[in-house]
């Protein structure tokens, strides 16, 4: 298997007409998107579907063959709704694996756009460990290759430099979570060449509107948001709360949506990573690709509803 | 945060039961014969002892954390070694040095010892069957790191001699992670484990230093 760019087509054409549309000044919301909410990655150009799949705990299911049947239905449910990004690291146990063996399981994954992690402290070791993630998933080149939770970052990063000017990466990122090490991701924003940054940013972690984002916009660095919904803390948290009346504005028919719309609205994210072990969740955060995206009016509104409730 | 789910804990305990079906079977049974040489000491018996502790932590050190926990838990290979080093205190104070000492006499310490063997024998794959757990992942002493490490320390509460408190230390560590796990995951299983480890510990602090006769 191998993964494949984006091909410019006419929905996605329309669909980027829509996208840069609404970076107009506009009213509560941006324009409606036509279709699914492709974002450019500001290196290339390239345009992604807003909402990837993240696999941390979700695709760690080892060899259990009832799990994994269950992965199979999540992982083709995300490619019929016109999925693309799909994060892993080998940090994740065995969720490179699965990945790789449900894969060719699963139908429509030309749209797949693969991204993992080098996470090793052992810079000497960190080409054979990346190596070893292309074995797991098949492929023989990733999407996009990071470097987990900075682990090493200066060493790493030159090796992925030198992998992508060798075709074994098409693009190179570095990545933290949890809100953990802003300032030295901001460093490595401002100093190397990066094609995208991942961190967390979701409703109630806002610390990257700080820094970060402003600073990915900045440098046309692609912005990955992990923890949309802190795991599950958000969707718990809300869950038998009432919808706001004006959620529909914002093209929320849930509580999943209206957390993922509220980053989407953000002009720096490129793609937020929500994780699920379920199709029918799955299909509820791809809900989060087609509708309207809010403006910065109206997600402080969505902002002040939450912190309400 | 732990990368895996209780669910896939269990079908991971549940795979590695199917695949060392035999050693499952066997192991508490022949710790259940350990179990006997503490509470009815024979010459030779702490060596015996020694060595069959020793063999329960390396395999589950060597087979269960590398070859099993490993392929969910990055973790995994740093439990092995701890498995690995506690199986080497075992054979060199137990075996070798036989720094451990079973007595003949009763008492409170012998029967505590004995309850909680028998908890971590048959006691806690009952417990996991109760609360609904599946028979296929139950977690057998000599074969899985709680009860194995629960087992220790009660004959370690058995027995006399100071080595038996360093030898309860990696134990007691194991129970700690083990049900600050259980905790996060909400396996009820694994925080049983950890307050009757903490109860096996609190036993085997207050045991020491009485004068007994050993063998």
């Amino acid at each position: 298997m191998r993964s494949d760019r984006f091909a410019p087509t006419r929905r996605s054409v329309l669909a980027g007409l829509a996208a840069a549309a609404a970076l107009a000044p506009a009213g509560a919301v941006h324009a409606a998107a036509a279709g699914r909410d492709l974002r450019a990655i500001p290196s290339s150009g390239e345009r992604i579907p807003a909402i990837g799949m993240g696999t941390w705990i979700t695709f760690n299911v080892g060899d259990d063959a009832a799990l994994r049947a269950e992965r199979r239905a999540v992982l083709q449910a995300f490619f019929d709704a016109g999925g693309g990004m799909i994060d892993s690291s080998p940090m994740y146990g065995s969720a490179e694996e699965v990945l790789g063996a449900l894969l060719p399981q699963v139908s429509g994954t030309g749209t797949l756009f693969s991204a993992t992690k080098v996470w090793t402290p052992v810079f000497e070791s960190g080409p054979e460990q990346m190596a070893e993630s292309r074995r797991l998933w098949g492929l023989d080149r990733f999407d996009l290759m990071q470097v987990h939770n900075l682990v090493d970052w200066e060493e790493h990063l030159e090796t992925l430099k030198a992998d992508k000017a060798a075709g074994r990466a098409r693009y190179i990122g570095a990545t933290t979570s949890h809100g953990r090490r802003h300032g030295e991701l901001e460093t490595v924003m401002a100093r190397e060449p990066l094609d995208f940054a991942q961190f967390t940013y979701n409703i109630l972690d806002r610390a990257a509107e700080r820094r970060l984002l402003p600073l990915a916009a900045e440098r046309g660095i692609a912005v990955i948001v992990n923890r949309p919904f802190r795991r599950k803390a958000l969707i718990r948290r809300f869950e038998g709360k009432p919808l706001p009346d004006w959620a529909g504005e914002v093209g929320a028919a849930n509580w999943p949506q209206f957390l993922l719309k509220f980053i989407l609205g953000h002009p720096a994210v490129t793609c937020a990573i929500p994780a699920t072990t379920r199709a029918e969740h799955l299909r509820e955060n791809m809900g989060a690709l087609a509708g309207p995206v809010p403006d910065e009016a109206m997600r402080r509104r969505m902002i002040a509803y939450v912190e309400g409730l | 945060m732990f990368p895996y789910t209780a669910e896939v804990l269990a079908a991971a305990v549940a795979g590695y039961n199917a695949d060392y079906w035999l050693a499952a079977a066997l192991a508490p049974l022949v710790l259940g014969g350990a179990l006997w040489l503490a509470a009815y000491p024979k010459p030779g018996g702490t060596r015996l002892i020694g060595l069959l502790l020793a063999a329960a932590w390396a395999w589950v050190g060597g087979v269960f954390h590398l070859q099993v926990f490993s392929v969910i838990n990055f973790m995994a290979p740093v439990y092995a070694l701890m498995f690995l080093a506690q199986a080497g205190l075992l054979l060199w104070l137990m075996a070798v040095r036989r720094a451990v000492v079973f007595e003949r006499t009763g008492g409170w310490p012998r029967r505590i010892g004995v309850a909680f063997a028998l908890f971590a024998l048959v006691g806690q794959p009952i417990v996991a069957l109760l609360l609904g757990g599946p028979i296929g992942s139950v977690r057998l002493a000599g074969v899985a790191p709680g009860p194995t490490a629960l087992l220790t320390l009660a004959l370690l509460i058995m027995s006399s001699g100071r080595a038996s408190l360093a030898l309860a230390v990696i134990p007691m560590l194991w129970c700690a992670a083990a049900g600050a796990t259980g905790l996060l995951l909400g396996v009820a299983e694994d925080q049983g484990l950890v307050v009757v480890a903490a109860a096996a510990g609190a036993a085997l602090i207050a045991t020491r230093g009485r004068p007994r006769t050993g063998v």
